[in-house]
């Protein structure tokens, strides 16, 4: 956690506090680009940008917000224009995936995916529930921090995040069928 | 209760959501319907994936890399300024900060505006000591202003040493880093920060047309330059002819275009600021084993220790979150264990180690 006096300091103007601050979220934020993106150096990118943004904007923070939801908010924004300037946007529809409980699910062998298997599901979720997982699983944020950095309904929060959860047993489950099957 | 009604409380059930009244609900209907009963160990198992994805690192440090963008960049005042900053501007006694710490605008200029000349000016001196160093020096040299050239000089080349210290090749790398960011102000700034790397010559697209109508006129005639570049480096010009002791006056007037030419007393003090940097690198929080293949490293304020291949950024080992702070990070001489020592948010102190060989964390 970053200390709130840190925080005080680079407001009041101390630049070396500011920089020190940057270098404390440095590796949240990347994490957060890199899982949202799915690509290194656009991941970089994206950071770097958020972090300079940080900087500029240091003094819009408030302390009734918490520091880290602050920061995941800006950098979740950049990551997400950086997304739909790149791509034509998917609707959520197209991925609506219904729940799938049938025989199938019945003497599936349960072996770890791979993380990298999993990187490749959350690529194709739509952005929000994208988001969503990230958050809650790379920060480790709870519905109400989700809810803050994206300025989100709660009820949105839970619906984005349990449906993600179902998409992405889904898309795994086909990869590792496709295992089985060649 | 059906199935998808079961299927909400399952999900509520994995983020801890649920009381106990809805945890016996939700298994009397897991315990009689198979189909459940699965998707809910699959979702579990898929929560538990998900939260052991690697906690993957930057190949280098960001903030090292964005240094020398920074420099060229102020936060902006809150909506209201808080009056810490004006205090700061009024004791800091760097000229640079007071023709913005009293705005004589109405309406605060957006901050894309003042910085405009910041990096204009940027943009124009990186091009300049880039692509025609010895010209500039004496084009300049009948002004007082010619003083700060090498200083100028010396920063920029500090302060691009100072960004890639550590890992030689990634130096290689800034250049398209930096540059590759993009959006607001700070896209206008990587003419200035790939200008400042003189074995590039490559024009950049983007940033590289920007600085174009700049550059050219720049080894000819210096009046030109304000004209292709609208009100920042037309004063930044205006600056560069007016003796050092006139700059004060034209300071005065607020005009953001001022900025950059005060911009070298402020260089040469952060060569002392350098050496705080290099500091802090040491600071950063990562250990490389001796063979280079592993990474340790520790997130700011806490008491946890994580271990990654370095190539992949895979993770190896994660200790138990808790809180505290690490210090004393070694590896062994063959890199096969790490020795750390954890204190507490108590103060009591803990010697640990991690032994590859085992991938546990034992007291030593």
């Amino acid at each position: 956690m970053v200390e709130p006096e840190l925080i005080k300091a680079a407001q009041a103007g101390d630049r070396d506090a500011l920089v020190t601050l940057l270098r404390e979220i440095e590796h949240q934020v990347y994490r957060t680009a890199y899982y949202l993106l799915n690509h290194e150096q656009d991941a970089m990118d994206a950071a770097q940008e958020a972090l300079i943004r940080v900087y500029t904007k240091i003094n819009s923070y408030e302390e009734k917000a918490q520091f880290r939801t602050w920061v995941q908010r800006i950098v979740t924004n950049i990551c997400i224009d950086k997304f739909r300037r790149k791509r034509p946007s998917v609707s959520i529809e197209e991925h609506d995936l219904v729940f799938q409980a049938g025989a199938d699910v019945e003497g599936e062998v349960l072996s770890a995916y791979a993380a990298e298997d999993i990187r490749e599901a959350i690529g194709k979720l739509p952005e929000h529930h994208r988001t969503v997982v990230v958050l809650r699983y790379l920060q480790d944020f709870s519905y109400n921090e989700i809810a803050d950095s994206l300025n989100l309904p709660l009820n949105t929060v839970k619906s984005y995040l349990y449906r993600a959860r179902q998409q992405l047993q889904v898309l795994l489950h086909d990869y590792q069928k496709g295992g089985v099957r060649g | 209760m059906n199935c998808q009604e079961v299927m909400e409380l399952m999900q509520r059930s994995i983020d801890g959501d649920l009381d106990e009244q809805e945890t016996t609900r939700m298994m009397a209907h897991v315990q009689t319907c198979p189909e459940c009963a699965a998707m809910l160990e699959r979702l579990i198992r898929l929560s538990n994936e998900l939260a052991q994805l690697p906690r993957v690192l930057p190949r280098y440090s960001l903030v090292d890399a964005i240094l020398p963008q920074l420099e060229q960049l102020t936060p902006e005042p809150a909506v209201v300024p808080a009056p810490a900053y004006a205090e700061e501007a009024e004791t800091a006694d760097e000229p640079v900060y007071k023709p913005r710490g009293r705005s004589n605008r109405p309406g605060r200029a957006p901050l894309y505006r003042r910085l405009a000349g910041v990096v204009a000016l940027g943009v124009i001196a990186g091009l300049i000591i880039a692509n025609q160093p010895f010209s500039w020096l004496s084009s300049t040299a009948k002004h007082n202003d010619a003083a700060r050239a090498p200083e100028m000089a010396d920063y920029m080349s500090q302060s691009a040493a100072t960004a890639s210290a550590g890992e030689g090749d990634e130096a290689l790398r800034l250049s398209p880093q930096t540059k590759a960011i993009t959006n607001e102000p700070s896209e206008e700034n990587q003419g200035f920060a790939q200008n400042v790397q003189p074995s590039d010559g490559r024009t950049q697209d983007g940033a590289g047309e920007k600085s174009q109508p700049a550059a050219k006129p720049v080894p000819t005639n210096h009046d030109k330059i304000g004209s292709g570049s609208g009100e920042g480096s037309s004063a930044g010009a205006k600056a560069t002819d007016v003796p050092k002791a006139d700059a004060d006056a034209s300071g005065s007037a607020a005009n953001p275009g001022i900025a950059p030419s005060e911009k070298s007393p402020i260089a040469s003090d952060k060569t002392i600021a350098g050496g705080a940097y290099s500091l802090m690198a040491t600071e950063l929080s990562e250990w490389a084993s001796p063979d280079g293949k592993l990474t340790a490293y520790t997130e700011a304020n806490a008491g946890a220790i994580s271990i990654v291949k370095t190539e992949d950024a895979t993770l190896v080992f994660k200790s138990d979150p808790r809180d505290g702070a690490v210090s004393d990070v070694q590896w062994s001489d063959d890199g096969q264990e790490l020795h750390y020592t954890w204190t507490d948010a108590e103060g009591r102190v803990k010697h640990l180690k991690w032994v590859q060989a085992t991938g546990l964390e034992s007291e030593r």
